[in-house]
């Protein structure tokens, strides 16, 4: 029975004519011995046979034309499908392309599509001079600047070169004794204060305090406000240390013109500190204010008893070379005095600086133009509106530019992934052909 | 061929008479299949139509390496399997007892000269195989359609069903034992006393 089976399955092919040769002759001789297997062949082939007998039917005659017409129906709107089929895939692979072109692009360079560049620029570039302007100034305060120097020579009515002060002694003891008189005088702690003014007398009682100020405020009209510092600064008695003014490089006003800003650093004496300070501040709107106080009182202290003893020094010097008589020893004086008034000349400097500084407090203003909308109503600047309609289209245009470049740039950095990604479809296309088929 | 490829070719670039035509020469050879397949008339010519619809939306996709008749044979298989399995959810196969298929069109070409008792008993045999058949699976079905009554070559059918020989061979004698198991339980036909004169 084992082997019926096998021949079974052989059966159907053996009607079909699929047998080989050999396969056929086993089977047959098979047949001729098996009962059962011959009678199962028997009914297959009657199977097969009343299959064949079936008839081919006719179809209606209304088949065709129904199928026609259909057709017809299908092929209007098949038309239509075709061509949006036909460009819907590549349309939606550009779009797709397209939109991961600008992730990418966007992934590698963080700031490609924010545009903000120029302005932060411009910012930087602007912040920069400021600073330095207010670093110089910084390191004034306890330095002294050419100018201090000359309005600290000024008391002792000398020559405005320092070197030249300290030559001068040299040339006063070349000329021997006698002339202690005509040596400058070492500047002594209440001489300086008592020559400037009688309001300052008050100071050199209390302590010494240098006084500084910082004031940024916001102006409508630079030039003016300028001016108005001018005369505040005549009125109490100080003076314009310097100033320093500029055109804005971004930003303008309404009417077009551009805006100015720039530093003004003023002395002014430290009595009238307080109510300059205020009468700045209403020039214009105060943005930043600061102000500060060093009381150096002790190193001035110091420094005068230094001062001190060292003209002592002096005076017992000039003693000794009256009652010297060897040349020796009279080079020997002359090269201590020389230092000692070396030293008296640099104390009397420092404390002249000072005094500079106690007197005149310093203070640093920084001013900006700007539109001020609320005063009034602004008519139509028809002048200048051609004028910034011409800038706007400029911009936008540039604005533009900027953008294609960018997306190029970006396009360029993107290639990779393209083409990639190209390559994956071109393969996933050909495998869905293929599959088909 | 070579007319028949001119014409797959007309269609292709839209040409709907030329369509028409190749309509012409398979409408019968799909008909029939759909009768074969689905049991009716009704649904044969439904069966049609989808199929040579089909056949027309995605010719261009046809290329004309494989025969255009095998083709539509296949969209035709398909259309004929989805629609059964969607039927087999509703109702099963339907017994077409008012449908007597036989009495249209019908060509008698090996009657010639039989009596008229003869020619009722042969229509009864067809009717009851054909309701045998319609008894089948789907897959045997198709393939008994395809080999015994399109008379179809094993690779032919192979091509048509998207099979291997080996599985086309194993389901074509599968599929008649399963035919044969169903004439024989309803006792359509007197196997035995044919069988004695094999």
């Amino acid at each position: 029975m084992e082997e019926c089976k096998d021949f079974r399955e052989q059966l159907s092919l053996y009607i079909d004519g699929m047998l080989d040769g050999k396969e056929s002759r086993l089977l047959e001789e098979h047949i001729k011995a098996c009962e059962d297997c011959r009678r199962e062949l028997g009914l297959l082939r009657e199977t097969v046979q009343s299959c064949r007998n079936l008839e081919e039917k006719e179809p209606p005659e209304y088949l065709c034309p129904m199928i026609s017409s259909a057709l017809r129906r299908t092929r209007k709107g098949t038309a239509a499908s075709h061509i949006r089929k036909k460009w819907l895939k590549p349309g939606l692979v550009s779009v797709a392309a397209v939109l991961l072109l600008a992730i990418a692009a966007k992934g590698i360079i963080p700031g490609l599509f924010t545009g903000y560049r120029t302005a932060q620029d411009m910012a930087a570039t602007d912040a920069a001079p400021a600073e330095e302007m207010y670093n110089l100034a910084g390191s004034e305060e306890f330095g002294f600047s050419s100018e201090q120097k000359k309005r600290g020579m000024e008391y002792d009515g000398q020559a405005d070169d320092a070197a030249g002060i300290l030559s001068e002694p040299e040339m006063q003891s070349g000329r021997e004794m006698g002339t202690a008189e005509e040596m400058p005088p070492a500047p002594e702690p209440g001489n300086l204060t008592a020559e400037t003014g009688d309001n300052l007398l008050t100071a050199q009682d209390s302590r010494k305090i240098i006084r500084n100020a910082e004031l940024s405020i916001e102006v409508e009209d630079f030039n003016r406000q300028y001016d108005a510092i001018q005369r505040m600064v005549d009125e109490t008695g100080g003076y314009i240390e310097s100033s320093n003014s500029y055109v804005r490089k971004y930003g303008s006003a309404e009417d077009g013109r551009d805006f100015t800003e720039g530093h003004v650093v003023i002395r002014i004496p430290s009595s009238e500190f307080t109510n300059c300070l205020e009468g700045i501040s209403t020039l214009g709107k105060v943005t930043n204010r600061s102000t500060d106080g060093s009381d150096i009182t002790l190193q001035y202290m110091d420094t005068e008893v230094r001062l001190k003893s060292m003209q002592i020094q002096q005076e017992r010097l000039l003693e000794i070379m009256e009652k010297a008589t060897l040349v020796e020893d009279i080079l020997n004086i002359e090269n201590e005095l020389n230092r000692v008034r070396t030293e008296i000349e640099s104390y009397g400097t420092q404390l002249r600086g000072w005094d500079n500084l106690v007197q005149y407090s310093t203070i640093r203003i920084f001013m900006t133009e700007v539109d001020d909308k609320d005063t009034q109503v602004t008519a139509l600047q028809m002048g200048s509106l051609w004028d910034r309609m011409k800038r706007g289209i400029i911009r936008t245009t540039n604005a533009i530019m900027d953008m294609v470049e960018m997306i190029i740039v970006g396009i360029g950095y993107a290639l990779p992934v393209a083409i990639l990604l190209g390559a994956g479809l071109l393969v996933w296309w050909r495998i869905k052909r293929k599959n088909t088929q | 061929m070579s007319a028949e490829l001119e014409l797959v070719e007309r269609s292709k670039g839209g040409d709907l008479s030329a369509f028409e035509e190749l309509v012409v020469m398979y409408q019968k050879q799909i008909y029939n299949l759909g009768y074969r397949m689905m049991g009716s008339e009704e649904d044969a010519c439904d069966i049609a139509q989808e199929a040579f619809l089909k056949a027309f939306k995605s010719i261009r996709k046809f290329n004309s390496k494989s025969s255009f008749g095998t083709w539509v044979y296949r969209i035709a298989v398909n259309v004929c399997i989805d629609e059964l399995r969607k039927r087999k959810k509703v109702k099963l196969y339907p017994v077409a007892h008012n449908d007597n298929p036989e009495d249209r069109g019908y060509k008698l070409i090996t009657d010639t000269g039989d009596l008229p008792e003869e020619q009722m008993e042969r229509r009864e045999v067809r009717r009851q195989v054909q309701q045998a058949i319609g008894r089948l699976g789907e897959e045997h079905r198709i393939i008994i359609i395809l080999r015994d009554i399109k008379g179809k070559s094993y690779q032919e059918i192979a091509d048509i069903l998207g099979l291997n020989i080996g599985t086309v061979k194993s389901r074509i004698s599968r599929a008649r034992i399963s035919l044969k198991e169903e004439l024989i339980k309803h006792g359509e036909l007197n196997f035995e006393e044919n069988v004695k004169k094999v």
